[in-house]
Protein backbone atom coordinates (compact mmCIF):
# COMPACT_ATOMS: atom_id res chain seq x y z
CA UNK A 1 0.00 0.00 0.00
CA UNK A 2 2.07 2.96 -1.28
CA UNK A 3 -0.28 5.47 0.50
CA UNK A 4 1.16 4.26 3.85
CA UNK A 5 3.94 6.72 3.06
CA UNK A 6 2.12 9.82 3.43
CA UNK A 7 1.77 9.10 7.35
CA UNK A 8 5.64 9.24 7.34
CA UNK A 9 5.90 12.63 5.97
CA UNK A 10 7.12 15.08 8.41
CA UNK A 11 5.67 18.91 7.22
CA UNK A 12 9.01 20.23 8.89
CA UNK A 13 10.92 18.93 5.83
CA UNK A 14 11.31 19.92 2.38
CA UNK A 15 8.97 18.40 -0.30
CA UNK A 16 10.52 16.34 -3.13
CA UNK A 17 8.82 18.41 -5.64
CA UNK A 18 7.73 22.07 -4.80
CA UNK A 19 6.45 24.77 -7.71
CA UNK A 20 5.24 27.72 -6.41
CA UNK A 21 3.17 29.97 -8.23
CA UNK A 22 4.85 28.74 -11.67
CA UNK A 23 3.69 30.20 -14.95
CA UNK A 24 4.69 28.85 -17.92
CA UNK A 25 4.57 27.42 -21.67
CA UNK A 26 5.24 28.13 -24.99
CA UNK A 27 6.42 30.83 -27.05
CA UNK A 28 4.65 33.48 -24.25
CA UNK A 29 1.10 31.73 -24.73
CA UNK A 30 1.07 30.16 -21.33
CA UNK A 31 -0.09 26.71 -20.66
CA UNK A 32 0.15 26.49 -17.02
CA UNK A 33 -1.24 28.76 -14.87
CA UNK A 34 -0.47 30.24 -11.40
CA UNK A 35 0.79 26.56 -10.04
CA UNK A 36 1.14 25.20 -6.48
CA UNK A 37 2.14 21.76 -5.84
CA UNK A 38 4.07 20.46 -3.11
CA UNK A 39 4.54 16.73 -3.04
CA UNK A 40 6.38 14.74 -0.36
CA UNK A 41 8.99 12.18 -1.01
CA UNK A 42 7.69 8.45 -0.93
CA UNK A 43 4.33 9.79 -2.58
CA UNK A 44 2.54 7.89 -5.80
CA UNK A 45 1.12 10.87 -7.99
CA UNK A 46 -1.14 10.96 -10.50
CA UNK A 47 -1.80 14.09 -12.71
CA UNK A 48 -4.98 14.07 -14.76
CA UNK A 49 -7.19 16.76 -16.63
CA UNK A 50 -8.31 16.90 -20.45
CA UNK A 51 -6.01 16.43 -23.12
CA UNK A 52 -4.35 19.89 -23.44
CA UNK A 53 -4.70 20.71 -19.85
CA UNK A 54 -1.08 21.03 -19.29
CA UNK A 55 -0.21 17.59 -18.12
CA UNK A 56 3.02 16.93 -19.95
CA UNK A 57 4.14 20.45 -19.55
CA UNK A 58 3.80 20.44 -15.75
CA UNK A 59 6.40 17.27 -15.71
CA UNK A 60 8.40 19.20 -18.38
CA UNK A 61 9.04 22.52 -16.44
CA UNK A 62 9.77 20.03 -13.50
CA UNK A 63 12.64 18.64 -15.74
CA UNK A 64 13.43 22.08 -16.39
CA UNK A 65 12.33 22.08 -20.01
CA UNK A 66 9.91 24.76 -20.10
CA UNK A 67 11.07 28.30 -19.48
CA UNK A 68 9.43 29.78 -16.32
CA UNK A 69 7.25 33.12 -16.90
CA UNK A 70 6.88 33.27 -12.96
CA UNK A 71 7.65 31.00 -10.23
CA UNK A 72 10.19 28.87 -9.15
CA UNK A 73 10.03 25.02 -9.59
CA UNK A 74 12.41 22.98 -6.43
CA UNK A 75 13.29 19.55 -6.46
CA UNK A 76 14.83 18.11 -3.61
CA UNK A 77 15.46 21.42 -2.34
CA UNK A 78 17.51 23.31 -5.32
CA UNK A 79 15.60 25.00 -7.79
CA UNK A 80 15.47 23.44 -11.36
CA UNK A 81 17.32 25.77 -14.23
CA UNK A 82 17.67 23.59 -17.38
CA UNK A 83 17.94 20.66 -15.81
CA UNK A 84 16.30 18.49 -13.08
CA UNK A 85 18.93 17.09 -10.31
CA UNK A 86 20.50 13.89 -11.23
CA UNK A 87 18.23 11.37 -9.22
CA UNK A 88 15.78 12.07 -11.76
CA UNK A 89 14.70 9.57 -14.26
CA UNK A 90 11.93 10.48 -16.84
CA UNK A 91 10.08 7.77 -18.89
CA UNK A 92 8.77 10.01 -22.17
CA UNK A 93 5.74 9.34 -23.69
CA UNK A 94 6.05 6.23 -26.40
CA UNK A 95 4.53 8.12 -29.15
CA UNK A 96 7.11 10.52 -29.02
CA UNK A 97 9.50 8.19 -29.40
CA UNK A 98 11.51 7.25 -32.87
CA UNK A 99 10.35 3.91 -33.62
CA UNK A 100 12.42 3.67 -36.98
CA UNK A 101 15.65 4.23 -34.71
CA UNK A 102 18.30 1.90 -35.50
CA UNK A 103 19.08 1.03 -31.59
CA UNK A 104 18.52 -2.34 -29.43
CA UNK A 105 17.19 -2.01 -26.30
CA UNK A 106 20.69 -2.39 -24.60
CA UNK A 107 21.84 0.68 -26.47
CA UNK A 108 18.38 2.39 -25.03
CA UNK A 109 18.90 1.20 -21.87
CA UNK A 110 22.53 2.02 -21.40
CA UNK A 111 21.82 5.79 -22.77
CA UNK A 112 20.98 6.11 -19.30
CA UNK A 113 24.42 6.41 -18.23
CA UNK A 114 25.20 8.27 -21.25
CA UNK A 115 26.51 11.24 -18.99
CA UNK A 116 28.01 9.52 -15.88
CA UNK A 117 30.02 6.63 -17.73
CA UNK A 118 33.31 7.35 -18.89
CA UNK A 119 34.68 8.71 -22.16
CA UNK A 120 34.82 5.36 -23.77
CA UNK A 121 32.27 4.77 -25.99
CA UNK A 122 31.46 0.94 -24.57
CA UNK A 123 29.62 0.64 -21.71
CA UNK A 124 31.57 -0.41 -18.41
CA UNK A 125 31.34 -3.57 -16.62
CA UNK A 126 29.50 -2.17 -14.00
CA UNK A 127 26.87 -0.39 -16.63
CA UNK A 128 26.75 -3.79 -18.15
CA UNK A 129 26.07 -5.42 -14.91
CA UNK A 130 23.23 -2.88 -14.14
CA UNK A 131 21.91 -3.24 -17.48
CA UNK A 132 21.40 -7.19 -17.01
CA UNK A 133 20.09 -6.93 -13.84
CA UNK A 134 16.85 -4.69 -14.83
CA UNK A 135 16.36 -5.83 -17.53
CA UNK A 136 16.07 -9.57 -16.21
CA UNK A 137 13.49 -7.98 -13.99
CA UNK A 138 11.72 -6.22 -15.94
CA UNK A 139 11.31 -9.22 -17.73
CA UNK A 140 12.46 -8.22 -21.23
CA UNK A 141 16.07 -9.50 -21.03
CA UNK A 142 15.45 -11.87 -23.60
CA UNK A 143 14.67 -8.97 -26.26
CA UNK A 144 17.97 -7.18 -25.12
CA UNK A 145 19.89 -7.27 -28.93
CA UNK A 146 16.50 -6.70 -30.75
CA UNK A 147 15.51 -3.48 -32.45
CA UNK A 148 13.08 -1.50 -30.13
CA UNK A 149 10.30 -1.47 -32.59
CA UNK A 150 10.38 -5.23 -32.97
CA UNK A 151 8.86 -5.26 -29.20
CA UNK A 152 5.70 -5.18 -27.67
CA UNK A 153 3.75 -2.24 -26.42
CA UNK A 154 4.47 -3.26 -22.57
CA UNK A 155 7.93 -4.12 -23.54
CA UNK A 156 8.75 -1.25 -24.99
CA UNK A 157 7.68 1.07 -22.13
CA UNK A 158 9.46 -1.00 -20.16
CA UNK A 159 12.55 -1.07 -22.00
CA UNK A 160 12.34 3.11 -21.36
CA UNK A 161 11.04 2.03 -17.51
CA UNK A 162 14.47 0.64 -17.34
CA UNK A 163 16.57 3.21 -19.53
CA UNK A 164 15.30 5.66 -16.08
CA UNK A 165 15.90 3.23 -13.24
CA UNK A 166 19.85 2.94 -14.88
CA UNK A 167 20.29 6.69 -13.27
CA UNK A 168 18.63 4.96 -9.39
CA UNK A 169 16.29 7.30 -9.45
CA UNK A 170 14.71 8.98 -6.21
CA UNK A 171 12.12 10.25 -8.36
CA UNK A 172 10.37 9.00 -11.48
CA UNK A 173 8.37 11.32 -14.03
CA UNK A 174 6.15 9.49 -16.22
CA UNK A 175 4.60 10.15 -19.43
CA UNK A 176 1.40 8.77 -19.72
CA UNK A 177 2.82 5.60 -19.26
CA UNK A 178 0.03 3.23 -19.70
CA UNK A 179 -1.27 4.91 -22.69
CA UNK A 180 -1.51 2.49 -25.83
CA UNK A 181 -0.85 -0.75 -23.96
CA UNK A 182 -3.32 -3.75 -23.12
CA UNK A 183 -4.95 -4.10 -19.81
CA UNK A 184 -2.68 -7.22 -18.80
CA UNK A 185 0.56 -4.31 -19.22
CA UNK A 186 -1.11 -1.75 -17.76
CA UNK A 187 -1.73 -4.14 -14.78
CA UNK A 188 1.92 -5.03 -14.92
CA UNK A 189 2.92 -1.41 -15.36
CA UNK A 190 1.22 -0.07 -12.36
CA UNK A 191 2.08 -2.94 -10.50
CA UNK A 192 5.52 -2.24 -10.90
CA UNK A 193 5.32 1.39 -10.39
CA UNK A 194 3.95 0.31 -6.65
CA UNK A 195 6.60 -1.69 -6.44
CA UNK A 196 9.35 0.86 -7.12
CA UNK A 197 7.53 3.04 -5.06
CA UNK A 198 7.05 0.52 -1.92
CA UNK A 199 11.30 0.36 -2.52
CA UNK A 200 10.90 4.78 -1.40
CA UNK A 201 10.88 6.12 -5.28
CA UNK A 202 8.85 9.22 -5.65
CA UNK A 203 6.63 8.63 -8.27
CA UNK A 204 4.41 10.98 -10.38
CA UNK A 205 2.35 9.84 -13.54
CA UNK A 206 -0.18 11.74 -15.87
CA UNK A 207 -2.81 9.83 -17.39
CA UNK A 208 -6.02 10.17 -18.96
CA UNK A 209 -7.98 7.10 -18.00
CA UNK A 210 -9.65 7.86 -14.99
CA UNK A 211 -11.09 4.56 -14.00
CA UNK A 212 -8.64 1.92 -14.75
CA UNK A 213 -5.34 3.99 -13.76
CA UNK A 214 -6.31 7.32 -11.39
CA UNK A 215 -8.81 5.94 -9.12
CA UNK A 216 -6.65 3.09 -8.29
CA UNK A 217 -3.67 5.59 -6.95
CA UNK A 218 -2.99 7.30 -3.41
CA UNK A 219 -2.74 10.95 -4.70
CA UNK A 220 -4.08 12.30 -7.35
CA UNK A 221 -4.04 16.38 -8.86
CA UNK A 222 -7.04 17.59 -10.91
CA UNK A 223 -5.23 19.75 -13.62
CA UNK A 224 -6.76 21.90 -15.95
CA UNK A 225 -4.14 24.81 -17.02
CA UNK A 226 -3.85 25.23 -12.97
CA UNK A 227 -4.61 23.09 -10.18
CA UNK A 228 -8.29 22.42 -9.62
CA UNK A 229 -8.05 19.94 -6.85
CA UNK A 230 -5.86 17.48 -5.07
CA UNK A 231 -6.15 14.66 -2.59
CA UNK A 232 -6.97 11.19 -2.84
CA UNK A 233 -10.02 9.98 -5.47
CA UNK A 234 -11.60 8.82 -2.79
CA UNK A 235 -12.43 12.59 -1.30
CA UNK A 236 -11.37 14.36 -4.98
CA UNK A 237 -13.82 12.42 -7.20
CA UNK A 238 -16.54 14.35 -6.80
CA UNK A 239 -19.57 14.91 -9.86
CA UNK A 240 -18.19 18.93 -8.74
CA UNK A 241 -14.50 18.86 -8.96
CA UNK A 242 -14.11 16.56 -12.11
CA UNK A 243 -16.99 19.12 -14.13
CA UNK A 244 -14.68 21.58 -13.59
CA UNK A 245 -11.57 19.60 -14.34
CA UNK A 246 -12.67 18.61 -17.53
CA UNK A 247 -15.23 21.50 -18.45
CA UNK A 248 -17.81 18.95 -19.09
CA UNK A 249 -20.82 17.07 -16.97
CA UNK A 250 -18.96 13.94 -15.45
CA UNK A 251 -21.01 11.07 -13.41
CA UNK A 252 -18.75 9.31 -10.13
CA UNK A 253 -20.46 6.51 -9.02
CA UNK A 254 -19.23 5.13 -5.68
CA UNK A 255 -19.95 1.20 -4.50
CA UNK A 256 -17.90 0.81 -0.93
CA UNK A 257 -14.37 1.58 -1.95
CA UNK A 258 -14.79 1.58 -5.85
CA UNK A 259 -15.15 4.67 -7.70
CA UNK A 260 -16.77 4.71 -11.63
CA UNK A 261 -16.49 7.97 -13.36
CA UNK A 262 -18.02 8.60 -16.50
CA UNK A 263 -19.39 11.14 -18.91
CA UNK A 264 -23.08 12.33 -18.43
CA UNK A 265 -23.88 12.33 -22.30
CA UNK A 266 -26.16 14.61 -23.03
CA UNK A 267 -29.26 14.76 -25.13
CA UNK A 268 -27.90 16.53 -27.67
CA UNK A 269 -24.51 14.55 -27.96
CA UNK A 270 -22.37 17.45 -26.87
CA UNK A 271 -18.80 16.51 -28.51
CA UNK A 272 -16.91 16.63 -25.76
CA UNK A 273 -13.20 15.25 -25.03
CA UNK A 274 -14.02 11.52 -25.88
CA UNK A 275 -10.10 10.38 -25.13
CA UNK A 276 -11.02 11.31 -21.32
CA UNK A 277 -12.61 8.35 -20.58
CA UNK A 278 -14.07 5.50 -22.31
CA UNK A 279 -15.26 3.38 -19.80
CA UNK A 280 -14.41 -0.30 -20.71
CA UNK A 281 -17.95 -2.20 -21.59
CA UNK A 282 -17.56 -3.83 -18.27
CA UNK A 283 -17.72 -0.89 -16.47
CA UNK A 284 -20.72 0.71 -18.25
CA UNK A 285 -22.78 -2.54 -17.61
CA UNK A 286 -21.61 -2.17 -13.69
CA UNK A 287 -22.99 1.84 -14.08
CA UNK A 288 -26.28 0.99 -15.26
CA UNK A 289 -26.53 -2.11 -13.04
CA UNK A 290 -25.69 0.75 -10.30
CA UNK A 291 -28.14 3.31 -11.51
CA UNK B 1 45.81 -5.43 -62.64
CA UNK B 2 47.41 -3.37 -64.89
CA UNK B 3 43.87 -1.54 -64.90
CA UNK B 4 43.95 -0.76 -61.34
CA UNK B 5 47.67 -0.26 -61.02
CA UNK B 6 48.26 2.21 -64.34
CA UNK B 7 46.80 5.53 -62.88
CA UNK B 8 48.90 5.36 -60.49
CA UNK B 9 52.06 6.52 -62.30
CA UNK B 10 50.51 9.76 -62.27
CA UNK B 11 51.12 11.47 -58.95
CA UNK B 12 47.48 13.54 -59.16
CA UNK B 13 45.70 10.39 -59.20
CA UNK B 14 46.99 9.01 -56.25
CA UNK B 15 46.04 12.22 -54.54
CA UNK B 16 42.95 12.27 -56.01
CA UNK B 17 42.16 8.49 -55.37
CA UNK B 18 43.11 9.16 -51.67
CA UNK B 19 41.08 12.48 -51.29
CA UNK B 20 37.75 10.69 -52.84
CA UNK B 21 38.04 7.72 -50.23
CA UNK B 22 38.79 10.26 -47.14
CA UNK B 23 36.11 12.32 -48.33
CA UNK B 24 33.91 9.97 -49.11
CA UNK B 25 33.81 8.32 -45.83
CA UNK B 26 34.08 10.80 -44.02
CA UNK B 27 30.67 12.41 -45.49
CA UNK B 28 29.23 9.29 -44.92
CA UNK B 29 30.21 8.93 -41.25
CA UNK B 30 28.42 12.14 -40.17
CA UNK B 31 25.45 11.12 -42.54
CA UNK B 32 24.24 8.61 -40.05
CA UNK B 33 23.95 11.33 -37.41
CA UNK B 34 21.82 13.85 -40.33
CA UNK B 35 19.53 11.24 -41.86
CA UNK B 36 18.63 9.83 -38.22
CA UNK B 37 17.74 13.67 -37.44
CA UNK B 38 15.84 14.27 -40.60
CA UNK B 39 18.23 16.99 -41.59
CA UNK B 40 19.34 15.68 -44.88
CA UNK B 41 19.16 19.55 -46.04
CA UNK B 42 21.65 20.47 -43.85
CA UNK B 43 24.56 18.98 -46.08
CA UNK B 44 22.66 20.54 -48.95
CA UNK B 45 22.24 23.96 -47.82
CA UNK B 46 25.81 24.35 -45.80
CA UNK B 47 27.43 23.24 -48.74
CA UNK B 48 25.97 26.24 -50.71
CA UNK B 49 26.28 28.31 -48.14
CA UNK B 50 29.87 27.53 -47.71
CA UNK B 51 30.44 27.90 -51.06
CA UNK B 52 29.52 32.23 -50.97
CA UNK B 53 32.12 32.34 -48.01
CA UNK B 54 34.92 30.45 -50.13
CA UNK B 55 34.06 33.21 -53.00
CA UNK B 56 34.51 35.91 -50.75
CA UNK B 57 37.43 35.18 -49.11
CA UNK B 58 39.41 34.41 -51.96
CA UNK B 59 38.37 37.84 -53.56
CA UNK B 60 39.51 39.27 -50.13
CA UNK B 61 42.62 37.37 -49.87
CA UNK B 62 41.72 36.01 -46.73
CA UNK B 63 43.02 32.17 -46.47
CA UNK B 64 40.31 29.70 -47.96
CA UNK B 65 39.49 27.24 -44.91
CA UNK B 66 39.67 30.17 -42.51
CA UNK B 67 37.37 32.59 -44.55
CA UNK B 68 35.01 29.65 -45.64
CA UNK B 69 35.05 27.61 -42.14
CA UNK B 70 33.87 30.54 -40.02
CA UNK B 71 31.48 31.49 -42.81
CA UNK B 72 30.09 28.10 -42.75
CA UNK B 73 30.09 27.65 -38.98
CA UNK B 74 27.68 30.81 -38.60
CA UNK B 75 25.44 29.28 -41.16
CA UNK B 76 25.04 25.84 -39.86
CA UNK B 77 24.55 27.49 -36.15
CA UNK B 78 21.83 29.41 -37.76
CA UNK B 79 20.25 26.62 -39.67
CA UNK B 80 20.25 24.42 -36.07
CA UNK B 81 18.90 27.36 -34.23
CA UNK B 82 16.03 27.88 -37.28
CA UNK B 83 15.44 24.11 -37.33
CA UNK B 84 15.26 24.19 -33.42
CA UNK B 85 12.59 26.85 -33.31
CA UNK B 86 10.17 24.13 -35.00
CA UNK B 87 8.47 26.98 -36.17
CA UNK B 88 6.76 26.77 -39.67
CA UNK B 89 8.85 28.10 -42.72
CA UNK B 90 11.73 27.00 -40.98
CA UNK B 91 12.97 25.17 -43.69
CA UNK B 92 12.05 28.02 -46.44
CA UNK B 93 14.17 30.49 -43.55
CA UNK B 94 17.14 27.77 -44.19
CA UNK B 95 16.32 27.85 -48.32
CA UNK B 96 17.13 31.66 -48.22
CA UNK B 97 19.80 32.20 -45.84
CA UNK B 98 21.86 29.30 -47.98
CA UNK B 99 21.03 30.20 -51.16
CA UNK B 100 21.37 34.26 -50.47
CA UNK B 101 24.76 32.71 -49.41
CA UNK B 102 25.06 30.67 -52.91
CA UNK B 103 23.90 33.91 -54.41
CA UNK B 104 27.04 36.14 -53.00
CA UNK B 105 29.64 33.89 -54.27
CA UNK B 106 27.65 33.72 -57.95
CA UNK B 107 27.19 37.29 -57.93
CA UNK B 108 31.00 37.95 -56.73
CA UNK B 109 32.68 35.46 -59.42
CA UNK B 110 30.31 36.79 -62.43
CA UNK B 111 32.18 40.39 -61.53
CA UNK B 112 35.30 39.12 -60.70
CA UNK B 113 35.92 36.66 -63.93
CA UNK B 114 39.35 36.11 -63.52
CA UNK B 115 38.63 32.20 -61.80
CA UNK B 116 36.19 30.83 -63.62
CA UNK B 117 38.19 27.21 -63.69
CA UNK B 118 37.96 27.09 -59.88
CA UNK B 119 34.52 27.87 -59.91
CA UNK B 120 33.49 25.01 -61.87
CA UNK B 121 36.11 22.92 -59.49
CA UNK B 122 33.73 24.14 -56.76
CA UNK B 123 30.70 23.50 -57.86
CA UNK B 124 31.65 20.08 -59.10
CA UNK B 125 34.52 18.78 -57.57
CA UNK B 126 37.94 18.25 -60.03
CA UNK B 127 40.42 15.97 -58.50
CA UNK B 128 43.31 17.56 -60.77
CA UNK B 129 42.87 20.74 -58.18
CA UNK B 130 43.79 18.53 -55.10
CA UNK B 131 47.07 19.83 -54.00
CA UNK B 132 48.93 18.08 -51.13
CA UNK B 133 48.34 20.58 -48.54
CA UNK B 134 44.12 20.31 -49.83
CA UNK B 135 45.42 16.46 -49.02
CA UNK B 136 46.93 17.16 -46.00
CA UNK B 137 44.15 19.43 -44.28
CA UNK B 138 41.07 16.59 -45.63
CA UNK B 139 43.33 13.96 -43.63
CA UNK B 140 43.44 15.96 -40.29
CA UNK B 141 39.67 16.21 -41.01
CA UNK B 142 38.79 12.89 -40.85
CA UNK B 143 41.45 12.39 -38.30
CA UNK B 144 39.78 15.08 -35.98
CA UNK B 145 36.34 13.55 -36.64
CA UNK B 146 36.87 10.05 -36.04
CA UNK B 147 38.16 10.95 -32.78
CA UNK B 148 35.38 13.11 -31.83
CA UNK B 149 33.05 10.28 -32.84
CA UNK B 150 34.49 7.90 -31.05
CA UNK B 151 34.46 9.74 -27.94
CA UNK B 152 31.04 10.89 -27.78
CA UNK B 153 29.81 8.45 -29.46
CA UNK B 154 27.40 8.02 -26.24
CA UNK B 155 26.22 11.23 -26.58
CA UNK B 156 25.96 11.45 -29.49
CA UNK B 157 23.82 8.74 -30.19
CA UNK B 158 21.28 9.90 -27.01
CA UNK B 159 21.17 13.39 -28.58
CA UNK B 160 20.36 11.91 -32.10
CA UNK B 161 18.20 9.48 -30.73
CA UNK B 162 16.09 11.88 -28.34
CA UNK B 163 17.93 15.39 -27.49
CA UNK B 164 15.06 16.39 -24.75
CA UNK B 165 15.81 13.44 -22.90
CA UNK B 166 19.20 13.27 -23.64
CA UNK B 167 19.50 16.52 -21.85
CA UNK B 168 16.79 16.09 -18.86
CA UNK B 169 19.76 13.28 -18.37
CA UNK B 170 22.76 14.92 -18.37
CA UNK B 171 24.06 15.37 -21.70
CA UNK B 172 24.77 18.64 -22.64
CA UNK B 173 22.73 18.39 -26.03
CA UNK B 174 23.52 22.02 -26.89
CA UNK B 175 27.43 22.03 -26.92
CA UNK B 176 26.79 18.10 -28.54
CA UNK B 177 24.81 19.99 -31.56
CA UNK B 178 27.58 22.36 -32.00
CA UNK B 179 30.32 19.79 -31.71
CA UNK B 180 28.72 18.59 -34.39
CA UNK B 181 27.86 21.54 -36.56
CA UNK B 182 31.98 22.00 -36.27
CA UNK B 183 32.61 18.44 -37.44
CA UNK B 184 30.52 18.84 -40.57
CA UNK B 185 31.24 22.56 -41.53
CA UNK B 186 34.71 21.31 -41.45
CA UNK B 187 34.21 18.15 -43.37
CA UNK B 188 32.13 20.01 -46.00
CA UNK B 189 35.02 22.32 -46.31
CA UNK B 190 37.52 19.57 -47.13
CA UNK B 191 35.49 17.70 -48.97
CA UNK B 192 34.52 20.57 -51.59
CA UNK B 193 37.55 20.10 -53.77
CA UNK B 194 37.07 16.43 -54.63
CA UNK B 195 33.60 16.21 -54.03
CA UNK B 196 32.18 19.87 -55.51
CA UNK B 197 29.51 21.96 -53.71
CA UNK B 198 26.30 20.18 -55.56
CA UNK B 199 27.24 16.82 -54.68
CA UNK B 200 28.36 16.86 -51.04
CA UNK B 201 24.50 16.34 -50.08
CA UNK B 202 24.40 13.19 -52.20
CA UNK B 203 27.54 11.97 -50.61
CA UNK B 204 26.71 12.64 -47.31
CA UNK B 205 23.05 10.84 -47.22
CA UNK B 206 23.26 8.04 -49.79
CA UNK B 207 25.83 6.04 -47.74
CA UNK B 208 24.24 6.21 -44.54
CA UNK B 209 20.59 5.44 -46.22
CA UNK B 210 22.22 2.59 -47.67
CA UNK B 211 23.76 1.47 -44.89
CA UNK B 212 20.56 1.80 -42.91
CA UNK B 213 19.10 -0.66 -44.97
CA UNK B 214 20.92 -3.16 -44.20
CA UNK B 215 21.70 -2.81 -40.62
CA UNK B 216 19.39 -2.12 -37.11
CA UNK B 217 22.50 -1.63 -35.18
CA UNK B 218 23.63 2.00 -34.65
CA UNK B 219 27.38 0.68 -34.10
CA UNK B 220 26.97 -1.33 -37.18
CA UNK B 221 25.48 1.50 -38.91
CA UNK B 222 28.29 4.08 -38.48
CA UNK B 223 30.96 2.08 -39.84
CA UNK B 224 29.52 0.53 -42.77
CA UNK B 225 28.08 3.59 -43.71
CA UNK B 226 31.97 4.68 -43.73
CA UNK B 227 32.71 1.88 -45.40
CA UNK B 228 30.31 2.17 -48.49
CA UNK B 229 31.42 6.37 -48.61
CA UNK B 230 34.88 5.15 -49.02
CA UNK B 231 34.36 2.28 -51.47
CA UNK B 232 32.29 4.85 -53.48
CA UNK B 233 35.07 7.20 -53.40
CA UNK B 234 37.70 4.93 -54.86
CA UNK B 235 35.23 3.18 -57.19
CA UNK B 236 33.89 6.62 -58.27
CA UNK B 237 37.77 7.62 -58.75
CA UNK B 238 38.64 5.11 -61.01
CA UNK B 239 35.36 5.39 -63.08
CA UNK B 240 35.89 9.11 -63.14
CA UNK B 241 39.60 8.44 -64.73
CA UNK B 242 38.42 6.13 -67.47
CA UNK B 243 35.21 7.33 -68.41
CA UNK B 244 36.63 10.89 -68.34
CA UNK B 245 33.86 12.25 -66.16
CA UNK B 246 33.71 14.64 -63.22
CA UNK B 247 34.96 13.08 -60.29
CA UNK B 248 31.86 14.30 -58.09
CA UNK B 249 29.47 12.91 -60.19
CA UNK B 250 30.77 9.37 -60.83
CA UNK B 251 30.96 8.97 -57.07
CA UNK B 252 28.03 10.25 -56.44
CA UNK B 253 26.53 7.70 -59.40
CA UNK B 254 28.16 4.75 -57.51
CA UNK B 255 26.86 5.32 -54.54
CA UNK B 256 23.59 5.88 -56.19
CA UNK B 257 24.43 2.13 -57.31
CA UNK B 258 25.22 0.76 -54.22
CA UNK B 259 21.80 2.14 -52.89
CA UNK B 260 19.64 0.51 -55.61
CA UNK B 261 21.56 -2.98 -54.98
CA UNK B 262 21.10 -2.62 -50.80
CA UNK B 263 17.49 -1.63 -51.29
CA UNK B 264 16.83 -5.08 -53.38
CA UNK B 265 19.08 -7.01 -50.76
CA UNK B 266 16.85 -5.47 -48.05
CA UNK B 267 13.54 -6.32 -50.26
CA UNK B 268 14.66 -9.81 -50.46
CA UNK B 269 15.83 -10.96 -46.92
CA UNK B 270 12.74 -9.07 -45.47
CA UNK B 271 10.35 -11.27 -47.96
CA UNK B 272 12.45 -14.43 -46.65
CA UNK B 273 12.61 -13.48 -43.26
CA UNK B 274 8.67 -13.11 -43.60
CA UNK B 275 8.31 -16.61 -44.08
CA UNK B 276 10.18 -17.51 -40.99
CA UNK B 277 9.70 -14.13 -38.43
CA UNK B 278 6.26 -12.67 -38.04
CA UNK B 279 8.32 -9.18 -37.83
CA UNK B 280 10.35 -7.94 -40.81
CA UNK B 281 13.55 -6.15 -40.03
CA UNK B 282 13.58 -3.85 -41.75
CA UNK B 283 11.92 -0.44 -42.51
CA UNK B 284 12.79 0.99 -45.63
CA UNK B 285 9.82 2.90 -45.88
CA UNK B 286 10.17 4.85 -43.00
CA UNK B 287 13.58 6.49 -44.87
CA UNK B 288 11.49 7.73 -47.54
CA UNK B 289 8.54 9.80 -45.57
Amino acid sequence: MPGIHNGHVHLERAPLIELRDVTCGYNGTPVLHRINLAIPEGQLTGIVGPSGAGKSSLLRAILGQLRLHQGVVRVMGEPVRGRPPAGVGYVPQLETIDWNFPVTVEEVVLMGRAATSGIWPWPSRADRRAMSELLDRLGILAYARRQIRDLSGGQQQRVFLARALMRSPRLLLLDEPTTGVDIKTRHDVLHLLRELNDSGVTIMLTTHDLNAVATHLPHVVCLNHTVIAQGQPSEIFTPELLSRTYGAEMLVVREGSLILVAERLTAEGDATDDEILAPPPAALSLLQSVR
Amino acid sequence: MEILTEPFSYAFFARGVAASAIAGGLCALLGVFIILRGMAYIGHGLSHAIFGGAVVSYVAEINFYIGAGLWGFISGLLIHAVTKKRQIGADAAIGIVTTASFAIGVAVISRVRKFTKNFEAALFGNILGVTPQDLLVLAGVAGVTVVAVFFLYKQLLFVTFDPEVASTYGVNAGWVDVAFTMLLTASIIASMQVLGVTMIAAAIVIPAVTARLLTNRFATLLWLSTAIGTACGLVGMYASYYLDISSGATIVLVATLAFLVALVVSRVSTLANHSVHPAPAGNVGALFD
